[in-house]
This record gives C-alpha cells, structure tokens and sequence, in this order.
C-alpha cells in the first residue's frame, strides 16, 4: 500500500500527469451538472474554454513579452469558422478544428507581420486597431457571421451522433488538458528557452542564434491558434456568437486573467481565469448571502482591485504569491524542526 | 556586393552548418541506422560544396572584372579622394581571393569604418588574427573596440569596408552578408561587457539557451517532446554540466543566476559561450569588475579552454596585466584607428601606443 502511496506521490510531481488527473477531475463535471444550475455549468464550461485562450495568450505576454488585445478577434474569427464548418458546409467537428487551425495560421501570419516589428505599448494599439476592423468586418460581411444580429448554430456532430451539451463538454476538457500538455511542452523546449531569452535580452539572443522575428512570430501564431481552438469550442457550446460581443474588453479580462493568476505558471493562468471568469457565477451566485442584488457587481469589484494589487506587489502573479508561500512554511517548518533537535 | 550569387553561397553555407549540426547529433547516439544516414548527411554536404566551390569562382571571376574596372577608373581619376577611395575598394576586394590561399587565416578585418552621423567610431582598421591565436584589442575608453566586435559580429553593419572569416569548410565569407543570428553557425560566440544572461532561467537552462544553434529537432518535435528532441536535449544537458564542471561552476547549476558574485556570472557567461560549439570567440572585457586573484584565475581558465577547445580568441581587455600575459599578439587603437599592431613586446615599446595611454610630452 505505501509502495503504491509512494509511486503514485512520484508520479504526481510531473506536471503531465498533474494535467491528466485534472482532466479525469473535470470529467466528473459532466456527470455532476444534472445536480448543479444551468449557469453555474455554463459559467464553468466557459472559463475552460477562456483557459485555452489565456494559455495561449500567456505564452505571448509571459514568455514573449508581447501584450496584444487581439485575442478577441481570434475568439470571434474560431466561432465563426465553427459556424461554417458545422452549419454551411457541414463538416466533420475535427475537420473543423482543422480548418480553424489553417485559418489561424493565416491570420496569425498576417497579424504578426503587421504588427510584430513594434513592441511593448505600440503593439497592443496595433492590434487593438486590426481587432477592431475585424469586428466592423464581421459586422458588414454577413454570410458566414450573421452580422448584427450574430449566428446561431447547431449542436456538434461527432461519429454520426449529436451531441448534446455535456458530452460537448467532454471535448472541452480533452481540449483543454491537450492546450495545458502542449503549453508545458512548448515552454520547457528550446522553444520556451528561446523566448524567454528574447525577452530579456534580446542581444544576447540574437548572438546565441535565436531571431528575434521568428520566435515572435511564431509565438504569436500560436497564441492565435489557441484563441481560435478556444472561439470553435466556445460555439460548439454556447451555440450562439455576435461579432460585436468580442470587442475590447474581452480581450483585456484575458489580459488580466493571464497578468493576475501569473503569466508563466499553467496553473497560475489557470486560476486567474476562474477569478475573472468564474467567480462571479460559479461561486458568487451559489452563497445565498452574495447572490443577492446589492453584490451583483462585486466580482468587478474584486477583480478590479486583484488587478492593482497583483501588479503592484507580486509581478509573478498569483502563482507568485502562493510559490513564495509554500517556500516560507517550508522554512518555518526547517526551523521549528531545528529548534525541536536543538533541544 | 549583395547580389544573387552571394546570397545563393550564403544560402549554401546555411544549408551546410545545419547539415554539420545533424551528423554531429546522429554521431553522438551512434547506432547502425545513423551511419547511412550520416553517409547520406555527408554526401549532400559534398554536394553542397562543389556547388559553393563553383559560385565562389564565378563570384572571384566578378571580383577580378571588377577590380580591373576600378583599376582603369583610378588610372583617369584625378580627384585625390577619389582616389583614395577607389584604391581602398580595390583592395577590399582583392583581400577575398588572397585569404581564400592562407590556410592559417582565420578572421581579417579589412578597411573596416563603422559611421553614427558624423562620428567616426572606427576608421579604416584592419588586422588580421590567425588560427589559434589570443588577439588582444586595447585602447584607451571610447577607441570603438567594442564596435569592431559588435561590426564583426553583426550588431551593427559596418559603413564601409568588410570582415573575412574562413569558416570550417575552408570557404572565406564576408561576414557583412549574414544576419546578426546566423554568425553564430559559423562557429562566432561573443560575451558581452555587462554581463547579459537571462535572468528568469536557471544557469542550467542559460546553457541551452547558448546551445539553441545546435538544435536539429523542429518546432513539431517541441510541441509533442517527441524522443528526438528528449535526447537531443538529454545530449546537450550533459554537454552543459561537463562545461559547468570544468569551470567549477556545479554548485550553480539550478539557480537562477541574478544576484550571484560578478564572477561567477562572468564564468557562465563563458560556460554559455562554450556551449555553442565555437571556433572562435569574442570576449568583451572578460577581467572588468573582477578582483587580483579572480583575475589571474581567469587568465588560467581562458588558457584552459583555448587548448581544449582548441579556440581563437579575441579579447578586449583594460587590465594590462592580462593582456600582456596571454596574448599572442595585441593591437591597439586610439579614436577609431589603429596604433599598431605586434607581440605583446613590441607594444609595449610602441611609442605612439605609450602617448595614447599616457598623454602625449
């Protein structure tokens, strides 16, 4: 029994299987939601879907040092390629992650080459201007966005059944532990290295071979793929996208998902997109004491001021805060185990 | 210079270092697979070379015409400047076609000025540095030594004259044709003045970073951990920790190096630099902020790894000491140009090298 204790403790010090087993984890959501409200599901399938954007995007601002507000166009650019796929040309759903995927590689390049020869302010103004034309398009070239008014879709096909909306959620959670799996991998790989690198100290980067361009780039089509992968999932589920709805401010709660919850931590981003995305309705809603009419606004209110604190005492964010944590009780623990042989 | 047959040779060369960079990765997990491939690797190397051997005829046949074409010119010029300038073309072009014959040549720097505005930062250097040599660059504060290394390396792109380099295949290049982050497959490492690590990763980690050029698996093989790159990436771990125990630099291995002794970093920067598989390396100052004894141990240590790696290095040194101790040969600048050029020895009895550092009598 320890045997297995002990193996299994071993095992859990990868982060890969800390992934699986926080997928099995969310698998039970599926089988929990008859017992939970619509929206508090809702609310949860919602924030996965967001946590694959804001991985993406902490790849680009954490280890990049690229802030764009882009990200929602991408969001927007996924659902509406869901919508095509799924409704106008009836394709299977992997297919349509596909050509997402192929569309994302387009518009990443196309971005980037625009916008990546500036940094730091400049960039998020540029891509904040291409996000907005983007918007106006969706608004003006209705056949695939619906326009104003914004498109509805149909429930995903997946070998020949229709799936509703909690096995929809399965393929949420598979995309999910897959967007946390590859972001481990891509940061612990010359990748990673290679960005951080560039951040920091871009000559010396560029003497170790790295090209600044390059790394960028593709980071930055990354981050792309990720929002679009994250816009088809968010149709699949929520059936429902308007072109207008993906504006500035989504774009900037991801921001301050990735910036609060620690932009270089999986976990990290993690939880800095349930505090901007989740607490509200997941938690909130549920305590009779909060649910009431007065704090409808109080998860703005709480995010608001995290985004202040978090920047201002722990850059590293909430993951920070708790690794700074966990090594401070260590210490206590050393020392109270220090004074116990003292005596 | 820049047109279609030089790029078409740097393409070349590209194509050839990655190739370099695979056999070595295949040669260290030998197994019987890797050898046909590592045939195949070499065999379109050989290639490669033939077709770099015939474009570097045409582009010494293009020199040569126009090097006669100058010449007529300056037989019917008259303008003085004119002059000068026509002569100093000339012979930037023929320096190519002579290294190409110098087996022992290794990096020359030819007529090489480097402008910002109307300042001259350097005027008109030229040296040469063989194989194996410690070159030592000295100067009074604001001579431009630091921008003949940043002009060699890349960092700037020099107004006017070119650099050689004979790179392992024997072929000479002008460096100016390569970008900032492709001198480094040449075989050029550089550290800088102030040290410049990346302070987020661990030392550990600041190696691979330096060994990024020698990373064969692509960005599919990142993104899944396929088993190329886990052992490329197990094979250049130990290649770092081999480094980091020559430089008795174990203890570091996992910490972020912000905030260690200046020396220390020092060192890794020098481990960093070693990864790199280099032939020849630029050191910025390696001594600047270090004490006596740390001093004398760098001495050692830059020894060391010259013999063992069997380096050319370039240095630029305030500490006189130093330079003077390791150095083959020295050259010393003032203002941009050149003093003179000799052993350690006849520097020091150089008397225009004394006014420069002392004050003129």
């Amino acid at each position: 029994m320890d045997k297995i204790k002990h193996f299994i403790q071993l095992k859990l010090k990868n982060p890969l299987y800390q992934f699986l087993l926080f997928g099995v984890l969310l698998l039970l959501l599926p089988i929990l939601s008859p017992f939970m409200s619509v929206t508090t599901t809702d609310a949860l399938a919602k924030t996965l879907i967001y946590f694959i954007v804001a991985l993406g995007f902490s790849l680009l601002i954490g280890y990049g040092g690229l802030a764009s507000l882009g990200t929602s166009s991408f969001i927007a650019i996924g659902t509406f390629v869901a919508y095509a796929g799924i409704n106008e040309f009836e394709l299977p759903f992997l297919l349509t992650i596909l050509l997402g995927v192929f569309i994302a590689l387009i518009f990443g390049l196309i971005f980037g080459i625009v916008s990546l020869r500036i940094e730091g302010m400049y960039l998020a103004i540029v891509t904040l201007g291409l996000s907005e034309i983007m918007i106006e398009l969706f608004k003006n070239f209705d056949r695939f966005t619906g326009g104003v008014s914004g498109t509805t879709s149909r429930a995903i096909e997946m070998f020949g059944l229709r799936l509703t909306s909690n096995e929809t959620l399965i393929i949420v959670v598979v995309f999910v532990v897959l967007a946390m799996v590859l972001t481990y991998n891509l940061i612990n790989s010359p990748f990673g290295r290679a960005l951080l690198s560039i951040k920091n100290n871009d000559s010396a980067a560029q003497a170790m071979g790295i090209s600044v361009i390059k790394y960028r780039l593709i980071a930055f089509i990354v981050s792309t793929v990720y929002a679009v992968l994250g816009g088809i999932l968010y149709m699949s589920y929520v059936k429902f996208s308007m072109g207008s709805t993906w504006g500035l401010a989504i774009s900037l709660n991801i921001l301050a998902a990735v910036v609060v919850g620690g932009s270089k931590s999986i976990w990290g981003v993690l939880l800095g997109t349930f505090m901007i995305f989740g607490m509200d309705l997941i938690l909130f809603k549920n305590i009779d004491f909060l649910s009431d009419s007065k704090f409808a606004n109080l998860s703005f209110v709480i995010s608001g001021l995290l985004i202040i604190l978090v920047t201002m005492f722990y850059p590293n964010g909430l993951a920070g805060l708790i690794n700074e944590l966990k090594y401070k009780i260590k210490r206590l623990r050393l020392k109270h185990q220090a004074g116990k042989d003292h005596e | 210079m820049n047109n279609l047959l030089q790029q078409l040779v740097v393409y070349y060369t590209h194509k050839m270092t990655k190739l370099d960079k695979k056999i070595k990765f295949y040669e260290l997990n030998a197994s019987k697979d890797n050898k046909e491939v590592i045939e195949k690797h070499q065999k379109k190397i050989a290639v490669l070379k033939s077709k770099v051997a015939e474009l570097n005829k045409k582009l010494s046949i293009q020199t040569t015409d126009r090097i006669d074409g100058l010449n007529k010119k300056l037989e019917t010029e008259k303008d003085e400047t004119v002059k000068k300038h026509l002569i100093k073309t000339i012979d930037i072009l023929s320096a190519k076609t002579q290294l190409s014959n110098e087996e022992q040549h290794l990096i020359s720097l030819s007529h090489l000025t480097m402008k910002f505005g109307g300042l001259k930062a350097v005027d008109d250097l030229s040296f040469t540095v063989n194989k194996g040599e410690i070159f030592g660059l000295i100067g009074p504060n604001g001579a431009g030594k630091t921008t003949v290394f940043n002009c060699i390396t890349q960092f700037y792109k020099a107004t006017e004259g070119s650099v050689y380099y004979t790179d392992t295949h024997g072929d000479v290049h002008d460096l100016n044709d390569f970008k900032v982050h492709n001198i480094i497959d040449l075989g050029i490492a550089r550290t800088f003045q102030n040290v410049e690590l990346v302070w987020e990763l661990s030392v550990l980690d600041n190696l691979l970073v330096g060994a990024h050029s020698l990373y064969t698996a692509g960005f599919f093989s990142q993104l899944f951990h396929l088993p190329k790159l886990r052992k490329e990436e197990a094979l250049l771990k130990q290649k770092a920790t081999d480094i980091l125990e020559s430089l008795g630099l174990t203890a570091y291995k996992h910490v972020i190096p912000y905030g260690l002794p200046y020396g220390i970093l020092k060192k890794i920067e020098l481990a960093r630099v070693l990864m790199t598989n280099p032939k020849l390396i630029i050191l910025d100052e390696p001594a600047a902020g270090l004490n006596d004894s740390e001093t004398k141990e760098l001495a050692k240590t830059i020894l060391d790894i010259k013999q063992k790696y069997a380096l050319t290095i370039i240095l630029v040194e305030h500490d006189m000491e130093l330079v003077m101790d390791i150095c083959d040969r020295i050259c010393a600048m003032s203002f941009g140009q050149k003093l003179a050029v000799g052993t350690p020895k006849e520097i020091q009895s150089n008397k225009q090298v004394q006014t420069a550092y002392l004050g003129g009598e």
